[in-house]
């Protein structure tokens, strides 16, 4: 067990953050030793990233969406580690812990203490129950803590010990730094470490990251938020519908220069308005700093994979027929099977939606994302737009057909999607810090 | 005391003199272009300062996709400095090119905008990358990571290059095509050619000029940021 300690501002926090490879050092390198065999690179100056394997943190500040339940946060956290728990066993812990007759409350409602109980609780718990030894990181375990939960506390950190499992820990608690292994003071002008270097008898880790499970808990993560509370549904379908009864309103033949293709980039413009709006995952991953507590465990995983998952799957096809049902009355000229098909451009919206995603969350790992437009960079997305409305025209007026060329439907929804694809990679690929 | 080089001076005073001269020659000397073929005849002289617009901020972005590149593999502070430079300039002059062009449009073709040409919306495009360069080097502190997303934004841009140039020829709608390439097969009048070709002559003496004093103001600012850092430590540690 290490200890990180010094006065305010020293840079405890940022050195445990460090060790999960949530900042990038200036200079020198993050890795893993494992004694045998090559050393697991972390992080490094040159941007380097890669997920701790066996890792678990609990950051200062909860690193949970507020509206997760107890139990959720709990599920997740033991799902990410790789350490899957029942039920029943998670209750136990939760028993443990006074925790269990809150288990259906979201953490909005909790006080800070018991927030701070679940966070250290959901950072332990895959531990308390894996045979592998682990690395578990606490950013001031006992702060905010009651002296019960404190007690709770060191002997959890006891029992981890005796288990095998390596804990660093940043605080000013004594109490903590006295039970310690090994001591780093950190202060403005020097470093200092006193105690011994505990040897390890055993590699803590020879697997690589269970990345397909904390991807899985991720996807199962934004599901429920979403379920629970519909913010990113309700903020992208209110002014798509808006847009959409203002044309019904204003009268096509007033907005429309007459051309075939107004009609379909009519049609499209609501799914457009829809998915270029910014996504609630967004301000989820900021809140108590849960989007860094998803970083720590899937490193740069997390962009391609929750721009992807974040993405408004629902509304682009329902969204296209309700304006075809509302804006082609009264159009002669549309091709009676037109509207069996008007699904494929909508789906390939999805696509738009899924670099518009990536694109706000490139924009969102800015420091101050606020003062930057990511309206600016998402202008890029209007050329599929147009060559979905291109595809769009031709099927409302020539009906679908399958041949492959740059001014047919499916070479033009092709051709969307592949720059939607390009303009997705080049979001995700951009480092996030 | 930075001073600013007399050359840049020099060269912008040249290049001014000459985008002078180019809009004078251009109203005055150039004819009209043939009336069957051009619904406005005269306002496509407009094209002697968008084309050169065009080419100039062609010139900035790649400085700013070569900065971008270079702060990759290199991460210098003369890379940092392209960057800087080349989304300055390449909004400077793509502003000239996306708002010269619609002024024709409107004229020559009815409507200010056309969605459906590829050209001219992959330089508005281009235009807003820079400015989103421009806004977050300004409002976001000066960190490496910054700096690399910066840069790598920057790199985005090297998609849309290439598809503005192939666009010219592959996806051509509305828009004319390569002018001073084409003018020998298309017949284009000597005259024409002439004040095309000063006017590309003069706006790169401008860019030149403009990329010069861009970047010892950037070194200055540079120099003053590390001394003022300097100042913090002595300060801090009195």
């Amino acid at each position: 067990m290490l200890c990180l300690t010094g006065p305010n501002g020293s840079g405890k926090s940022t050195i445990l953050e460090t060790f999960a490879g949530l900042h990038a050092p200036r200079s020198g390198e993050v890795v893993v030793p494992l004694p045998g065999h090559e050393s697991i690179p972390i992080r490094d100056s040159k941007g380097r990233r890669t997920p701790v394997p066996g890792l678990s943190i609990a950051l200062q500040t909860d690193g949970a969406c507020l509206d997760e339940t107890v139990m959720e946060r709990l599920k997740t956290a033991s799902r990410v580690a790789g350490e899957p728990l029942a039920d029943e066993t998670i209750h136990a812990a939760m028993e443990e812990w006074t925790l269990s007759h809150r288990s259906e409350d979201r953490l909005a409602v909790l006080s800070q203490g018991l927030r701070k109980r679940v966070s250290i609780l959901a950072a332990i718990l895959p531990a308390i129950r894996s045979n592998e030894p682990r690395i578990i990181l606490l950013d001031e375990p006992s702060e905010g803590l009651d002296s019960a939960s404190r007690k709770l506390l060191h002997e959890s950190i006891h029992s981890l010990r005796e288990k095998g499992h390596s804990i660093v820990v940043a605080t000013h608690d004594e109490s903590i730094i006295e039970i310690s292994d090994r001591t780093v003071e950190i202060s403005a002008s020097m470093i200092s470490v006193s105690g011994t270097n505990h040897a390890i008898d055993d590699p803590p880790f020879t697997d690589t990251p269970p990345v397909t499970g904390a991807i899985s808990a991720l996807g199962s993560w934004i599901l429920a938020l979403e379920m629970r509370n519909p913010v990113d549904t309700v903020q992208r379908i209110v002014p798509a519908i808006l847009a959409l009864f203002l044309l019904r309103s204003i009268g096509l033949d007033a907005i429309s220069d007459g051309a075939l293709s107004s009609l379909a980039f009519y049609i499209l413009a609501p799914s457009l308005i829809a998915i270029l709006i910014r996504p609630a995952l967004i301000d989820r991953l900021k809140e108590r700093r849960s989007g860094d507590w998803w970083r720590a465990h899937l490193g740069r995983s997390i962009r391609p994979f929750s721009s992807i998952i974040g993405s408004p799957w629902v509304l682009p096809i329902p969204l296209t027929y309700l304006s075809f049902m509302l804006l082609s009355t009264g159009s002669s000229d549309i091709h009676p099977s037109a509207h069996a098909w008007l699904w494929l451009p909508a789906l390939s919206m999805l696509d738009i939606g899924a670099a518009a995603t990536a694109i706000h969350m490139l924009v969102s790992g800015f420091e101050r994302s606020t003062a930057v437009a990511a309206s600016l960079m998402m202008a890029v997305l209007i050329w599929p737009f147009l060559l979905l409305v291109d595809a769009t025209t031709e099927i409302l007026y020539e009906g679908m057909y399958f041949d492959i060329g740059f001014d047919t439907p499916l070479g033009l929804i092709i051709c969307s999607s592949l720059i939607a694809a390009s303009v997705w990679g080049a979001a995700v690929i951009i480092p996030d810090e | 005391m930075a001073r600013i080089p007399a050359q840049a001076i020099a060269l912008l005073a040249l290049g001014s003199g000459g985008l002078v001269a180019t809009i004078f020659l251009g109203i005055t000397w150039a004819p009209d272009v043939n009336p069957s073929q051009w619904r406005a005849p005269a306002a496509y002289r407009i094209i002697f300062l968008h084309v050169p617009f065009a080419w100039t901020s062609f010139l900035a972005f790649s400085m700013l996709f070569w900065g971008s590149l270079t702060w990759y593999l290199r991460r210098t502070e003369r890379s940092w400095r392209l960057i800087q430079s080349g989304s300055d300039l390449g909004l400077l002059f793509g502003i000239g090119v996306i708002t010269s062009g619609p002024i024709w449009g409107m004229a020559e073709w009815g409507v200010p905008w056309d969605w459906a040409d590829l050209r001219l919306n992959t330089f508005a495009l281009l235009t807003a990358l820079a400015l989103f360069i421009v806004m977050a080097r300004r409002s976001q502190p000066d960190h490496d990571s910054t700096r690399d997303t910066i840069a790598a934004v920057g790199l985005f841009g090297f998609i849309l290059v290439p598809i503005t140039a192939l666009a010219t020829t592959l996806y051509q709608k509305r828009h004319p095509g390569v002018v001073i390439i084409e003018s020998e097969e298309s017949g284009l009048d000597p005259a024409i050619r002439t004040v095309m070709l000063i006017g590309f002559l003069s706006m790169t003496l401008l860019f030149i000029g403009f990329a010069i004093i861009s970047d010892k103001l950037y070194s200055s600012e540079a120099e003053i940021e590390l001394n003022l850092k300097t100042l913090d430590e002595v300060k801090g540690g009195e």
